[in-house]
């Protein structure tokens, strides 16, 4: 029998020779493409980079001098030993036309991917739901949610039209900065969101529905500085498994959010600029109208081999940005995700607010059933404790913090949340961390394990 | 990684995209080998990666996370390989062995063989964190973070793809066990 470590031996050892170095053909295959490859929502801003080709080959070819000579000589015999096998040739940029337009009485396809895709239905799934829509002739699938966008025969995007439907995972008060993002679950609160949005002018919202849907429709021109803004875009709404839906500057925009029984999509029309606007628009419009929402197919797998499911990661030891965090854990276990929020910069920082996290029956502890105070959190039933003693905090106790701990059930399953201030702490930051369990989503994993996401504001960290 | 040169890269700059080849370049191409198990495939995959990574840099957030960002675009050109090719293994296709190490003993080229055989039967996930976690050297935490995917999840991953292929070594020595007592 193999024991742990010798097999670890064994793997490294296996693992440990073969390709180390990326061939000349490869970058050179890469290079070459940059100029036919238009950057994702890059080709609407100011200030590219273009015309440099020259002293880019100078430069790489200078930094893979010192590249190779860092690798050393001994990867010499290695790779002459593999032989250098030339890589398959770029994709075309003519239109493909390996895929036909799927006749209207066959079943939807999924989202092309190539460039000048012939019109037709296509799907995808989006969480419980699936969305149909009929693409116009020229629209080109780019991402693993329903993003598509307008592009012409020779897949050099027009850079006028894009259609984004995403899951929200929350909104961001910042559009600009992508900062503070708030929980977004119902309609309302994400409307809500958006028109209290900074980075954009105020919305007026319209009711309507959408592919039979209730929904709310609103459009505004994001007319903003792209050197301001964090990846030179605004950023309406994290979106779960798929990057932000963003604006590029000087586009307008109609967002529409829609719930799909429960499930709230985002909906991002964007389109700019010049004597094209008008047909845009009633390309976008007909695009719009024929989505339609289908709950009944929501098991199909994605065809996308992404995984489609929001990310579970805590906050970084350092500060980290706002968003959706959240762990796995289960009492057998004996993971306790711990974070706090550190306020101040250098010798004047002061911990304002700790968060604690333990799933398991007894996870509270043995505590004094009078004490308790029953509550009602993120949609769970539970009790509360405060003070809650011994304090749970982040480091070392220091007999000055406070805590209040709740025990909430899920299914047949508890989850316990701490949380922790200190005498400096103020109202502000204590009620935003306990604002943070308003946020909770879970869901049981196995037999006695629970899935936890959260949101958080930017500053948390777990070093 | 410098974090300006990627920001200059979000805004299009190939001089600096160039370089961002260079830095990340050799460590995709030796994890995508690591995981494909084929050179061609290897260098097929890191080629779609960068243009991808070229593509939709401005998405990226956070400029100091392009790293892991860069690995995560590599595995999954990775997982489109191998799915690829699975769906095409009706097609016969002439793999080339590489040539074993010189200073192998004859044990450890048995066991790479039998570790080539199983780990090619793993499924792309599972190959992937095995290599990040046993090439890259790269903790748990770090393999979450990269993938996006959840802790619980990686060390799943990590012990079936281990039991995997302890169990090829395994069932191979008790056959030459056998072998011998016969």
């Amino acid at each position: 029998m193999t024991t742990d470590r010798e097999m670890e031996r064994i793997v490294r050892s296996w693992l440990d020779p073969g390709l180390t170095v990326l061939t000349d053909d490869v970058v050179d295959a890469v290079l070459d493409a940059l100029p036919r490859t238009p950057q994702r929502r890059a080709t609407w801003s100011a200030g590219r980079v273009r015309g440099l080709r020259a002293s880019a080959r100078f430069s790489l070819a200078a930094a893979a001098v010192a590249a190779v000579a860092l690798v050393g000589v001994n990867l010499a015999p290695r790779l002459a030993q593999l032989g250098a096998g030339s890589p398959t040739p770029l994709p075309s940029p003519l239109p493909s036309t390996s895929i036909s337009s799927p006749p209207a009485t066959s079943p939807p396809a999924t989202l092309p991917s190539n460039c000048s895709q012939p019109g037709g239905q296509y799907r995808a799934v989006l969480g419980t739901t699936a969305v149909h829509a009929t693409l116009p002739r020229g629209w080109n699938h780019f991402e693993d949610a329903f993003h598509v966008r307008l592009e012409n025969a020779s897949c050099t995007q027009v850079g006028t039209a894009r259609l984004e439907i995403s899951r929200v995972a929350g909104v961001y008060a910042d559009a600009c900065r992508r900062q503070a993002v708030v929980a977004a679950t119902t309609r309302g609160a994400m409307v809500t969101s958006l028109t209290g949005q900074k980075g954009h002018e105020t919305l007026e919202p319209t009711e309507m529905t959408l592919g039979g849907k209730p929904a709310t429709r609103f459009t505004f021109a994001a007319s903003f500085d792209p050197s301001a803004c964090t990846a030179g875009s605004l950023a309406l709404w994290r979106s779960p498994g798929a990057s932000d839906a963003s604006l590029d500057p000087d586009a307008t925009v109609t967002v529409y959010v829609v719930d799909v029984d429960g499930l709230v999509l985002g909906i991002a029309a964007s389109r700019c600029c010049g004597d094209e606007l008008g047909a845009l628009e009633r390309q976008l419009n007909l695009l719009v109208d024929s989505i339609r929402f289908d709950p009944a197919e929501a098991e199909r797998p994605s065809p996308s081999p992404v995984e489609s499911e929001p990310p579970l990661r805590l906050p970084g030891t350092r500060a980290s940005p706002a968003g959706v965090y959240g762990f796995e854990a289960g009492p057998r276990t004996s993971a306790t995700a711990r974070m706090h929020k550190v306020i101040g910069e250098g010798g004047a920082v002061r911990e304002a607010t700790a968060l604690t996290f333990r799933v398991g029956a007894n996870c509270l502890g043995s505590i004094n059933d009078s004490a308790t105070e029953p509550v009602r959190v993120a949609g769970f039933d539970g009790v509360a404790v405060e003070p809650y003693e011994p304090p749970v905090t982040f480091g070392p106790s220091r007999g000055t913090e406070v805590t209040r701990a709740y025990a909430l059930a899920v299914d047949d399953r508890t989850l316990c949340a701490f949380v922790t201030w200190q005498p400096s702490t103020t109202d502000l930051e204590r009620n935003a961390a306990l604002h943070v369990l308003d946020t909770i989503r879970t869901q049981p994993i196995g037999d006695d394990r629970l899935q936890v996401s959260f949101t958080l504001d930017e500053g948390w960290d777990t070093g | 990684m410098d974090p300006s040169l990627v920001s200059r890269a979000q805004q299009g700059d190939e001089d600096a995209f160039g370089l961002l080849v260079v830095a990340i370049g050799n460590g995709l191409v030796a994890v995508a080998h690591r995981i494909l198990r084929d050179v061609d495939l290897a260098k097929d995959a890191t080629q779609q990666a960068l243009l991808s990574i070229w593509r939709d840099l401005p998405q990226l957030r956070d400029p100091d996370r392009f790293e892991a960002w860069a690995y995560r675009v590599l595995v999954r050109h990775c997982y489109g390989e191998i799915r690829r090719t699975r769906t095409l293994r009706s097609v016969p296709r002439l793999v080339a062995l590489e040539a074993p190490d010189p200073s192998d003993t004859h044990g450890d080229v048995h066991d790479r063989d039998q570790l080539e055989r199983a780990f090619r039967r793993l499924s792309a996930e599972h190959r992937a964190v095995v290599v990040l976690h046993y090439y890259l050297d790269l903790s748990i935490d770090e393999i979450a973070e990269t993938l996006e995917i959840s802790r619980g999840t990686v060390k799943s991953r990590v012990h079936h793809a281990m039991r995997g292929l302890r169990a090829a070594i395994d069932a191979d020595a008790r056959t030459a066990i056998r072998e011998i007592a016969q």
